[in-house]
């Protein structure tokens, strides 16, 4: 079975630096994909590389069948909504959605009823005549969707496109965007740094630095079990700290970390411990505890944050950094000592670096 | 008090040093064509300047420019002013001349009777020169003996004819109406057929002398009508031009020079003109190419008068023209020169 | 007082202008009617002469010709180089910018005598198209409508390629790539996004170079010559060589009222088409 997308194995340069590395991903029918990272980890790059708009210095790439690598952009018949919009100012809206379908050919006046069509799913059929000047972000962004998705493209591409909108639009419209690709079951790659709005929509996300992928993994999975430290502190594990097992029993395992606390986890819920390893915890994961009784690291607060579900104190264990939560009830001073304690639920077990 | 007597006495005495000084180099005005430049600062500009001990400054420009500023100046800013005869009559008639006092150039009684008043009581003719035709004989053949040979055939895309707005440009319309067999006073209907034929043989009107050297040096004509004055740097340029003998005769034309009404120095402008009319002064331009003399004590070597209008007979041969009658039909063959060129 | 200072310092400008410009203009336009009662059109005789006369109706339409085919020549030379021009990388484009717009740093009058050279019966043209063995001999390419076109063309298409290479600078690069992947080859998207886009920028350089050969002089005079006059050198002749001071006003009056009217038409039609003001 062909997959709608392949990227195999592409190396990129920008003259003589090197954006991508030995990159390959595959996705599957109807699928909707993101690559997530912060400028620069090439996550654009490769968009550009599917396009058509950059040549790879090695690899290939490959539409269903179609081997993409060597064809000029403007025969790939992929589909595109770019961040600014781009749409056609000299165009009115319909002329603009019906752009692609005049390239291929297609009589006017089937244009034109496919580009109503579309228009009107997207809710902007009474704006069909306008200008693109007279339409706020949002409509102009709906209009770029409307005028990808009606070529019927194979692949959809969407490259930041909510970055320039407020926040608020941003929530609606990317339940919007999710909605027609589904509807659609048109496979798609989706550009953004946006951790939250990669997460919500996607079937899987990429997330990338410096010209690779660190990981590609659901969404559940990414948050919850990060595969690497990079990805972990990418999702919010805010706290790593090294530690060295002295026992094993069965699936218990006793570890010490390298100021002297002792920890006892379980391998039924983190899964494979090995004998040196890193914990990662959210800030969640990590309670700070008054309690003498308590099982953790010991450490001494620092300033105190309101998160209004909690308070969040800053922590030295031992020499490292971290950053607990602590219970609304208790709010508690600087300098206190205090334990950490874990909360295995919140916690991934990372190889040591 | 004191101190407006010291005031009062040194403001006196800087008034008196300022009148004392020497009039210093009196400015002496001369408007001429720049033509042959260098060899006039040579033979007139730097003896006079000696012998007046002033400031000789020019103002250049064809006959057309510098008649016309001294209009707008209404006679003033000039001390003398060289022109060709048609311009000087169209200067006289527009009162910007005084007439000259004869006693003060007694040079002129050495002149040949034609240049001595041309024009009545204003400037005598420092030069003579004659208007005809000129070839390239390396592109020509057979050569040019006739006005009439301007309509061969032979010549197509190979002329070009001074402008109407030029001094010479009226007389190719007279020339056409001899070609027709008509006065072109009297039937410019036909006068104007017969120059309608001559267009295509015509590749442009010229406006200036250089222009027309440059054309023929530049290879774009082989054929032209102008003034003798030319002949020798279009021959330096190409030295295949030949003036052509033309069996009916050629257009005499006299170069004046006239001292303006508003003339700073009318006393030195009379020496100056009885000075370039000396036979020592003219001797020397007539061998160093710059102009044909008028002064009768003027002797030139066969070699040396080849290219000039020079002796007696041959200055009675030349077709005068009157430009009180060209003058006027000027302006009226101004439009339709330019119907029949320019369309 | 404020009022008084702002009014005091605005004076020597308006001064200067009223003198300079408006003083001078006026009274050459004043000059060119005729008295009333006077021929049949009165106080516009003058003007009803001059479109009476085939020659100034042939030298009026001569100059529209010419400067229409100018304009027309320079758009499509100056849209294609400045269209490889704006797509350069930085620094190539900087280098190529400048060696577009140079020769407008020399005169107008050292660039037509360069064709003089070029165009004359013994110029490069001729002695390549007799090498090449295209013509027998020489063809006299001076002193025609062309060479002033040729000329004209090679002196204002600088001026174009600066205004155009701007005007495509400003078209977002996202838009070409928006054009691309929907199916549009380079010469769709040129056709139907980056031309419509420049439309603005083309009617500017239009009315820029159009205006300019319209009241040329220095070139018609050189390569023109007196067989093909237009309405820059048929002025310098009625004024400086026929004294004719109210026909050669006629002659500025015309021109003045050609180029306003150009200037507005283009405007208007500047404003209705740019579809990029937001």
């Amino acid at each position: 079975m062909t997959l709608p997308l392949t990227i195999e194995n592409i190396t990129a340069h920008y003259g003589s630096t090197k954006v991508l590395e030995d990159l390959s991903l595959s996705l599957a029918e109807g699928e909707l994909v993101s690559l997530l990272g912060a400028s620069g980890c090439g996550k654009t790059t490769t968009l550009r590389l599917v396009a058509g708009f950059l040549q790879p210095t090695s690899g290939a790439i490959r539409l269903g069948s179609k081997d993409l690598t060597r064809l000029p952009a403007h025969q790939r018949d992929i589909g595109l909504v770019f961040q600014n919009y781009a749409l056609f100012p000299h165009l009115t809206v319909r002329e603009n959605v019906a752009f692609g379908l005049k390239q291929r050919k297609v009589a006017s006046a089937e244009r034109t009823k496919r580009a109503d069509a579309m228009l009107d799913r997207v809710g902007l059929a009474h704006l069909a005549d306008r200008l693109p000047a007279a339409l706020s972000g949002g409509q102009k962004q709906r209009v770029a969707l409307a005028r990808a998705l009606v070529i019927e493209p194979p692949l959809l591409m969407f490259d930041e496109p909510l970055s320039n909108l407020d926040a608020k639009l941003r929530v609606d419209m990317r339940v919007e965007i999710r909605q027609l690709q589904r509807a659609n079951g048109t496979t798609a790659l989706y550009v953004t740094h946006d951790q939250e709005e990669a997460f919500s929509i996607s079937d899987r996300v990429a997330i990338m630095h410096q010209g690779r992928i660190m990981q590609l993994d659901t969404p559940e999975t990414l948050y919850q079990r990060p595969a690497n430290a990079f990805v972990a502190n990418f999702v919010g594990f805010e706290n790593i700290v090294p530690l060295s097992v002295t026992a094993r029993n069965g699936a218990e395992v006793t570890a010490r970390s390298d100021s002297g606390a002792e920890l006892t986890l379980s391998q039924d819920q983190l899964g494979a411990i090995p004998d040196r390893f890193l914990l990662a915890t959210r800030p969640d994961g990590l309670q700070v505890s008054t309690d003498p009784a308590a099982v953790g690291l010991p450490a001494e607060l620092g300033l105190r944050t309101y998160l209004g579900r909690a308070y969040q104190y800053q922590a030295q264990a031992g020499g490292l950094s971290l950053v607990a939560n602590g219970p609304l009830s208790q709010p508690l001073e600087t300098g206190t000592a205090a334990k950490l304690v874990p909360n295995p639920e919140q916690c991934a077990i990372l190889q040591p670096e | 008090m004191p101190r407006l007597k010291t005031l009062t006495l040194s403001s006196l005495s800087t008034l008196a040093l300022l009148a004392a000084a020497p009039a210093s180099a009196t400015t002496f005005t001369i408007s001429w064509w720049g033509f042959n430049g260098d060899k006039l600062q040579e033979i007139i500009v730097n003896p006079f300047q000696e012998m007046c001990g002033c400031e000789v400054v020019f103002e250049t420009g064809n006959n057309g420019d510098r008649l016309n500023r001294l209009q707008m100046r209404s006679g003033a800013g000039v001390d003398v002013i060289y022109l060709t005869d048609s311009y000087s009559q169209t200067g006289i008639e527009q009162g910007l001349f005084q007439p000259i006092d004869p006693a003060q150039i007694p040079n002129i009684s050495e002149l040949y009777e034609m240049a001595q008043a041309p024009q009545g009581e204003y400037g005598p003719a420092y030069t003579v020169g004659r208007i005809g035709l000129v070839y390239d004989s390396a592109r020509v053949n057979p050569p040019i003996t006739s006005w009439n040979d301007l309509w061969r055939e032979d010549l197509a895309g190979m002329i070009a004819l001074p402008n109407i707005t030029t001094t010479t440009g009226p007389m190719v319309v007279l020339k056409a109406g001899d070609h027709a067999g008509v006065s072109a006073y009297e039937d410019q209907d036909a006068t104007f057929a017969s120059l309608a034929e001559l267009v295509p043989n015509v590749v442009t009107n010229y406006n200036t002398g250089s222009e027309m050297i440059n054309l023929f040096s530049t290879g774009e004509i082989a054929v032209s009508m102008t003034q003798d004055f030319t002949l020798n740097p279009l021959r330096a340029a190409v030295p295949t031009v030949e003036w052509a003998a033309l069996e009916d005769g050629e257009i005499a034309v006299l170069n004046t020079i006239n001292i303006p009404t508003g003339s700073e120095n009318v006393e030195l402008a009379h020496q100056f003109i009885n000075f370039v009319l000396s036979a020592e002064i003219q001797q020397q331009l007539a061998e160093q190419g710059v102009d044909a003399p008028v002064n009768t004590n003027v002797t030139l070597t066969d070699e040396q008068a080849a290219s000039w209008t020079y002796g007696e007979e041959a200055i009675g041969r030349l077709q005068r023209i009157d430009y009180s009658q060209l003058n006027p039909a000027r302006n009226e063959w101004l439009d339709l020169w330019n119907e029949t060129f320019g369309m | 007082m404020k009022r008084l200072a702002g009014w005091m310092l605005a004076t020597p400008a308006t001064l200067a202008i009223a003198l300079l410009l408006v003083i001078p203009v006026a009274g050459t336009i004043g000059m060119t009617f005729g008295t009333p009662g006077q021929g049949d059109w009165g106080i516009v005789q003058p003007y009803a002469d001059f479109f009476a006369s085939n020659f100034r109706r042939r030298v009026l339409w001569r100059t529209f010709e010419v400067a229409g085919y100018v304009t027309v020549i320079s758009l499509a030379a100056g849209l294609v180089t400045a269209y490889v021009v704006a797509r350069c990388p930085a620094w190539t484009k900087s280098v190529l910018v400048v060696l577009a717009v140079f020769p407008l740093l020399t005169g107008v009058i050292v660039r037509s005598f360069a064709w003089l050279v070029l165009l004359g019966r013994e110029g490069m043209v001729n002695q390549f198209l007799i090498w090449t063995g295209l013509i027998d001999g020489p063809l006299t390419m001076l002193y025609t409508p062309g060479a002033v076109i040729v000329a004209m063309v090679y002196i204002f298409v600088p001026l174009m390629v600066l205004v155009l290479v701007g005007v495509l600078e400003n078209i977002p690069e996202d838009l070409l790539q928006a054009s691309s992947s929907l199916g549009a080859g380079p010469v769709a998207s040129f056709f139907q996004v980056t031309l419509p886009l420049a439309v603005p920028g083309l009617i500017v350089g239009a009315v820029l170079v159009f205006t300019a050969s319209f009241t040329s002089y220095a070139t018609p005079a050189l390569l023109g010559g007196t067989r093909q006059m237009m309405m820059g050198t048929f002025l310098h002749q009625s004024a400086m060589v026929r004294f004719d001071w109210p026909g050669a006003a006629v002659v500025a009056a015309i021109m003045l009222a050609v180029i306003l009217a150009t200037v507005l038409v283009m405007t208007r039609l500047a404003k209705r088409l740019n579809p990029m003001a937001t």
